[in-house]
């Protein structure tokens, strides 16, 4: 993956710091930016594969940012994740709208999907027919037993 | 006496008798010279106990009033006008009556004498009384009202009006005088955020009588008004007017509005750095060769987040109930494994306890079309709680089932159990059982309360079985799919 480029734009220290070092441990070739300005002036110099942005940022909101991006002709095409936090449903369909593909609510996720749904995406990118395929495998067992013991 | 003029009294006597009013005639000592069969049943004497003997003496009118009546005799026979007056009757077996007198001056054969006609006002008196007494209390109601109220009549013209509502909206005196509803609406109109609406909504109410009405109304200077209005019917049923309610509730629309803001920024600040917490503790956790007890450590840690994390989730579902209409977003969902890694979750949440965690009975697969945020939080309320109040060694048992369009999930424990009467509440907000309190004695008392909205909102049933120190059954039925629906947000996950 690391001929994979994907922008972080995140203005969270600890937040960007985790899911950058997280993005080069899956191999990708990750980049990132603190604030929606420097973000965009990135995206346009250095032209991403993908790009994950979030909403709240100093110096320009995520959606101006995704506008800016999406009407520019040198950025339109880069695939964008929109990285929010719970309560952000309206900024969400929004970003939705001006074309983000799609978006990942950080609190909900354990660190590790968020990268599996990077490589999802990819992978879909790829091959389009397997967006069809159920991501989950069920269970065709009757009985299943989680047994929990601890320590 | 000649015949015709016998007749004549005969016929005078009987058109007395034939009166409803009490009639006497008095003489100057306020003797009764002639009384009519009405004066008899009123006081209950006998003709011949009357005739001749003064109504002064008689006992009749009481010892109070005695003066007042005999100086009115005076002034009647002095040529003074007619009077009417009431005083009070005791009749022969000590009835107490008001009567209303009508006092006249006549000739009474060839004699000044006094004619007085007497009426039993004892209910009417009454009546009025009440009626007196329920027109003060209606003043008081309508004065001390926080409301400011205002009725009109059927044709729209203004009946009444308390002070509260010429001072919220600021109507001055001379608008209100001419009684006219086009006038006070051509004043009340350009205060308003929305006058068409206004508007509107007045000539819909006007047109459909029977209509009562609730609504909020917007003013151009950021208040907020309640209004209700409703019609005054009377027992037959026919339209008399409307009375119309208005509340100023802007400052409660502010602290709601102000709550819920507050709401959504604590569970975005908090989610950073809990989200940030766990993150880093997933990372470190990777490393296998970490010491056990350090591993523990950081397991409690990303236990503790995710306990924080879900709780912020709660809080933020019910100010959301709480502010409206959810939006209902249906996804194709395949329910067995959707159960399956919820599970797995709570397995890991499950932590310092051995439970036997167990999806006992479900089909291979089960297809439905419901909204993954409810369905989660019903399923996470459940099967956590189950968890939660089930002993160490103890068992929680899920199962789900397809019955025609319905599913049928249960989730059952050999837990605490919830005491008998605390059941039929155990849904409500912050309710908690007694018992569940002691044992934890923090909690939220949400989860049950959304769980059973989160239903609601699928247009499911939940209900349960229970027995104290034996175990809990959940039991949750849905229906296969339901239509999206666009409120104001969705459900927090």
């Amino acid at each position: 993956m690391k001929n994979v480029k994907v922008l972080l734009i995140e203005d969270d220290e600890i937040l960007s710091k985790v899911i950058f070092e997280e993005l080069k441990d899956a191999g990708f070739g990750a980049i990132r930016a603190f604030d929606g300005e420097a973000g965009l002036k990135m995206a346009k110099s250095s032209k991403p594969d993908l790009i994950l942005l979030d909403l709240i940022l100093p110096k320009k909101h995520g959606l101006d940012v995704l506008k800016e991006l999406k009407s520019s002709p040198v950025t339109a095409n880069i695939p964008v994740i929109i990285l929010s936090m719970l309560g952000q449903d309206e900024d969400i369909k929004k970003g939705l709208k001006l074309g983000a593909n799609d978006y990942i609510v950080k609190s909900q996720h354990p660190l590790a999907e968020i990268i599996e749904k990077i490589k999802d995406f990819f992978a879909k990118e790829q091959h389009p027919e397997a967006k069809k395929s159920p991501k989950s495998k069920s269970s065709k067992s009757k009985r299943t037993k989680v047994k929990i013991v601890n320590k | 006496m000649d015949k015709t003029c016998e007749r004549q009294l005969e016929e005078y006597k009987y058109l007395c008798d034939s009166l409803p009013d009490a009639l006497a005639i008095l003489d100057k000592k306020g003797r009764l010279l002639m009384v009519s069969k009405a004066l008899l049943d009123l006081t209950g004497h006998k003709k011949k106990e009357l005739i001749g003997k003064s109504v002064l003496d008689l006992q009749l009118i009481s010892k109070e009033e005695l003066p007042a009546v005999a100086k009115k005799i005076k002034q009647v026979l002095a040529g003074k006008k007619e009077f009417f007056h009431d005083i009070t009757i005791t009749t022969k077996n000590g009835k107490k009556l008001i009567g209303e007198i009508n006092d006249k001056k006549i000739k009474y054969q060839g004699k000044d004498a006094v004619l007085i006609i007497a009426r039993d006002v004892t209910q009417q008196r009454e009546i009025e009384r009440e009626l007196l007494f329920k027109s003060i209390l209606l003043e008081t109601q309508k004065e001390s009202s926080i409301d400011g109220i205002l009725i009109v009549d059927d044709k729209g013209k203004i009946l009444s009006f308390n002070e509260q509502f010429k001072k919220i909206w600021g109507i001055p005196e001379k608008v209100l005088k001419t009684r006219l509803d086009e006038k006070m609406l051509a004043f009340v109109t350009p205060q308003l955020e929305n006058p068409d609406q206004f508007i509107k909504g007045v000539q819909y109410l006007y047109k459909h009588k029977k209509k009562k009405s609730r609504d909020k109304i917007l003013l151009k200077d950021g208040r907020v008004f309640d209004r209700y209005s409703a019609p005054l019917i009377d027992p037959k049923g026919n339209y008399l007017g409307r009375i119309w309610f208005f509340r100023d509730i802007t400052k409660r629309v502010r602290l709601d509005k102000l709550k819920t803001e507050f709401v959504s920024i604590a569970s975005h600040q908090l989610r950073t750095p809990l989200t940030a917490i766990r993150w880093v503790t997933e990372r470190i956790l990777r490393n296998n060769d970490l010491p056990a007890k350090t591993r523990e450590y950081l397991n409690d840690i990303h236990f503790s987040c995710q306990r924080l994390s879900d709780l912020v989730t709660n809080l933020l579902n019910v100010s959301r109930f709480e502010e409206g209409e959810i939006t209902i977003y249906p996804e194709r969902i395949e329910l067995v494994s959707f159960i399956e890694n919820y599970l797995k979750e709570a397995a890991l949440s499950a932590k310092g306890k051995e439970i036997t965690l167990l999806f006992k009975k479900h089909p291979s697969k089960l297809i439905v079309s419901l909204d993954r945020n409810i369905l989660r939080n019903i399923i996470q309320s459940l099967v956590s709680n189950a968890i939660e109040y089930t002993p160490h060694k103890g068992k929680v048992e899920i199962s789900l089932e397809k019955r025609d369009s319905r599913i049928f999930l249960t989730v059952s424990d050999n837990g605490i159990g919830i005491p008998q009467k605390e059941q039929a509440t155990i849904f409500d907000k912050f309710t908690r059982g007694s018992n569940a309190s002691l044992q934890k004695p923090f909690g939220s008392g949400l989860g049950l309360y959304l769980a059973k909205r989160a239903v609601e909102l699928l247009k499911g049933r939940i209900w349960l079985k229970s027995e104290e120190k034996k175990g809990s059954e959940f039991f949750v039925e849905l229906p296969l799919k339901v239509k999206k629906k666009i409120g104001k947000k969705p459900f927090a996950p």
